[in-house]
């Protein structure tokens, strides 16, 4: 394996230290733990999310003024534990600040969300849990609390961040969140194998002119649905239909597409891919109102593409173009 | 026989010899049906298991701060297994040393806690499948006949067998269940370690018993 690295036991520490100091302006790295924090944030609802490490630049890349105001992150691809959790909460709280905290349904995050959120009541903490799940391929229709949180989380992070940032009351960002949720839908595509930075094992490895369909944010496959790979808008058609399908969205929608790479896919090919799936769309008759086109929640160097639709209302739209500064983006 | 504090550490203790010398036999299980680092973790969880046990407890506090310590540092949703298993067995502790009968009630009790914390089940391809038979084997051998290197030895066959058996479930948890049918054919990695566990107890409450009746 070739990756750039010191010690492995501390790879996590490393990145979060690095991160924050390539983005000083914005974050910072609280002392003796794996948080990472924006600099200036008086009293508000704090928005809060823990996952594991691995998938840089989310979710630290997202931690700033109108989005996330802190990020605990765990080891490689593994959830924090529930007492880094509750660090967390205890830490943005200790102004008073009630803390909103954001869970991807993935079985560790939620085990460990859950712990943590049960021990800051009993601590008398204000603290509300929001579960997210969009990746269709990992749940059939009608079981959707089922279903993986992956990339679709840019929308809430965003809309909530807003809503948040502006002053918001936490039962009416839980709202605000279930509406965002409810209406997103992500699939996900992998074309090429990535290595563990620990172990040095392969992750997804796949035949030569072959892609995955349903790929998880470890490189897992949702099953044995490989197809050859096709070209950009033949994939777009594919993803796009699927997603309709599943919400449905329908013709006169208006939707926020976010298409982000797993690791390696180059920006020439994200971009190709964005621009065809806003035709296809044209084409059913939905308007991509904006959306974001970018590496962000990656795992590795995994090449493949996410894509997540969102459909909004004009509150949505306002709180989406609302300003926000952080790693990764910036309005 | 019956254990105290210092027989409960050393079984931790060599406990953490053995995961460790294990690390990359389940990173190589996981990495099947997972993300290859099961072995990783295990040995993170197990090292800072054993810097926190160091120093003078009693098994009550062993057992709980073994378990806070496995919690606190492996993280993801084997962390929390682990961590409640142990910890919950410590809850149920007195300060008498142990016999197969009181070892018995702790397993009971943190099978119940590990199935309300991780909301599983049996057949689910997970540590479970090893976990809840070898409860359940040594809880009968210790009604039987309340000797502990036999109901640890029942334990052990139960918690192999269990993990074997995984091998042809289809996963319903975790990661692993996204692989629907092809996570069949390979032992589950939290399984695997949950026996591995278990057998390295039971061979040293033997080695322990026959140095004792010598």
């Amino acid at each position: 394996m070739k990756k750039l690295r010191n010690q492995t036991d501390s790879l996590v520490q490393e990145t979060l230290e690095g991160y924050a100091l390539a983005h000083k302006d914005v974050i910072q790295l609280v002392d003796g733990t794996h948080i990472i924090t924006r600099r200036d944030c008086g009293k508000k609802v704090k928005f809060l999310m823990g996952n594991g490490a691995g998938h840089e630049p989310a979710v630290i890349g997202w931690v700033g003024p109108g989005l996330f105001d802190a990020n605990v992150v765990g080891e490689v691809f593994t959830a924090p534990s529930f007492d880094k959790i509750l660090e967390a909460i205890e830490f943005l709280h200790r102004d008073g600040s009630p803390v909103l905290l954001a869970v991807q349904n993935h079985a560790g995050d939620v085990l460990n969300a859950n712990m943590a959120y049960a021990e800051a009541i009993m601590k008398g903490i204000p603290v509300k849990k929001l579960l997210f799940y969009d990746d269709i391929a990992t749940a059939p229709k009608g079981m959707e609390s089922e279903r993986r949180g992956i990339g679709g989380m840019l929308f809430y992070t965003k809309i909530v961040g807003a809503f948040l940032e502006q002053g918001g009351g936490i039962d009416e960002a839980v709202q605000l969140f279930e509406q965002v949720r409810d209406h997103t839908r992500t699939f996900s595509v992998g074309f090429t194998r990535c290595t563990h930075p620990v172990t040095g094992l392969d992750i997804m490895a796949l035949p030569e002119n072959e892609i995955e369909m349903g790929v998880g944010t470890h490189g897992e496959g949702s099953g044995s649905n490989r197809i050859p790979m096709p070209s950009s808008q033949d994939l777009a058609k594919l993803v796009s239909d699927m997603l309709i399908e599943d919400l449905p969205y329908q013709s006169g929608d208006e939707i926020l597409l976010f298409v982000n790479g797993l690791g390696s896919t180059t920006c020439m090919e994200l971009s190709i891919y964005y621009k065809d799936l806003c035709r296809y769309l044209e084409s059913r008759g939905i308007t991509v109102y904006a959306g974001c086109c970018d590496e962000c929640l990656t795992t590795q160097e995994l090449g493949g593409v996410s894509v997540s639709f969102c459909k909004v209302d004009d509150n949505c739209k306002r709180l989406w173009d609302a300003p926000c500064k952080s790693g990764l983006l910036t309005k | 026989m019956t254990l105290n504090q210092n027989d409960v550490r050393e079984i931790l203790l060599a406990v953490c010899d053995r995961v460790i010398e294990k690390e990359s036999w389940f990173c190589r299980l996981d990495s099947v049906v997972g993300d290859g680092d099961h072995g990783v973790t295990m040995t993170r969880g197990f090292k800072a298991m054993r810097e926190a046990t160091r120093g003078e407890m009693s098994v009550k506090e062993l057992l709980e701060t073994a378990g806070a310590a496995l919690g606190a540092s492996m993280g993801g949703a084997i962390g929390p297994i682990y961590g409640v298993m142990l910890k919950s067995m410590g809850m149920k502790a007195d300060t008498k040393p142990l016999t197969a009968r009181k070892l018995a009630e702790m397993l009971e009790q943190s099978r119940s806690m590990v199935q309300v914390v991780a909301n599983v089940q049996e057949g689910q391809k997970t540590i479970y499948d090893a976990f809840s038979p070898a409860v359940t084997a040594f809880a009968a051998e210790a009604e039987a006949s309340n000797s502990i290197p036999a109901a640890a030895e029942r334990a052990a066959e139960a918690a192999k067998q269990g993990a074997d058996a995984t091998m042809d479930m289809t996963a319903k948890k975790g990661r692993a269940r996204f692989l629907g049918e092809r996570s069949k054919g390979h032992i589950d990695a939290g399984a695997a370690s949950f026996s591995v566990i278990s057998e390295t107890i039971s061979s040293w409450i033997k080695n322990k018993d026959m140095a004792v009746s010598k």
